[in-house]
């Protein structure tokens, strides 16, 4: 019989347990296997275990992982936090942008360009008084038609 | 991978405040080819100075001396009046000579009216889109037709 199979059906001795850890250090043990070596040391509380320095890497191995675990957990949570921060800078500074730009005013004359808001307002009504509708006989058909 | 994600998240923010104009063909005007033309004399206004009129935007375009432009604005203004809810247009010798036009809401502000004010004679035109929460009849009553 097979002692991998046989193993799964008794309780292991230290024999199968030498043979068991030496398979499990080369890193040919199953899961299965791994299972019965940790159930074997956690169970085996002899002062004197020949098995001792095999507990202390079990143990040193499942505090690692634990730690692993949490190092990738805070990882991702930092990872998100710095997407967060950096979205919420983002929309801060287009907010701003949007807030600033709540009133604009530019005006470009024959290519130079005039940052004076009074003169760019009247320069709009300037512009709607081209519009205005008194002296040429189109302008005069306009007035009819917006009269009807 | 994660400058990746911002450039994204840019680009999508970015695209939200694109130009509102941009489903009228007149639109091309108003994308700043005229700032540093000898030949116009461009506006844009936005906020509290043009709120009592019930306007958000005023961007105009007046056009000196240069009929080829004129003639570019012409061709614009004769597809957007197609796509107008209200015109007003007026003909001289089978010429465009002046159009006011409304159009509805676009998605992104959907309170605000649209507005095309165009005149032209000869070389020489004059383009005004505008946005608000008004109407045409009420901006004619205010700007134009006001002595």
């Amino acid at each position: 019989m097979d002692k991998n199979t046989d193993l799964k059906n008794k309780i292991p001795t230290e024999e199968d347990m030498r043979f068991l850890l030496e398979k499990y250090y080369d890193g040919e043990t199953s899961c299965e296997e791994e299972k019965i070596i940790r159930r074997y040391l956690n169970a085996d509380n002899r002062k004197e275990s020949e098995f001792i320095p095999d507990k202390e890497v079990q143990g040193y191995i499942s505090v690692y992982g634990k730690y692993k675990k949490k190092r990738s957990l805070n990882h991702r949570i930092r990872q998100i936090g710095s997407i967060g921060v950096a979205a919420a800078v983002i929309a801060i500074f287009f907010s701003v942008v949007q807030f600033s730009g709540n009133e604009e005013y530019i005006m470009y004359a024959h290519g130079k360009k005039i940052k004076d808001k009074e003169m760019a307002f009247n320069q709009m009504h300037t512009i709607f008084s081209e519009f205005d509708i008194e002296d040429s006989d189109f302008e005069t058909q306009l007035t009819d038609i917006f009269n009807q | 991978m994660r400058i990746l994600k911002l450039i994204l998240l840019n680009i999508m923010i970015l695209s939200s405040f694109a130009i509102k104009a941009q489903s009228l063909e007149s639109a091309i005007h108003f994308d700043g080819r005229y700032n540093k033309s000898d030949k116009a004399v461009v506006t844009y206004l936005k906020g509290k100075k043009i709120k009592d009129y019930n306007l958000s935007v005023f961007h105009s375009i007046a056009i000196n001396e240069s009929s080829e432009d004129v003639e570019k604005m012409n061709n614009t203004i004769l597809n957007d009046i197609k796509k107008a809810t209200q015109v007003e247009q007026i003909y001289s010798q089978n010429t465009l000579k002046a159009c006011y036009m409304q159009f509805n809401p676009d998605d992104k502000s959907p309170d605000l009216n649209r507005f095309l004010l165009y005149k032209s004679d000869n070389d020489n035109a004059v383009i005004i889109y505008l946005e608000g929460n008004t109407s045409l009849d009420q901006l004619i009553k205010i700007f134009i037709n006001k002595k």
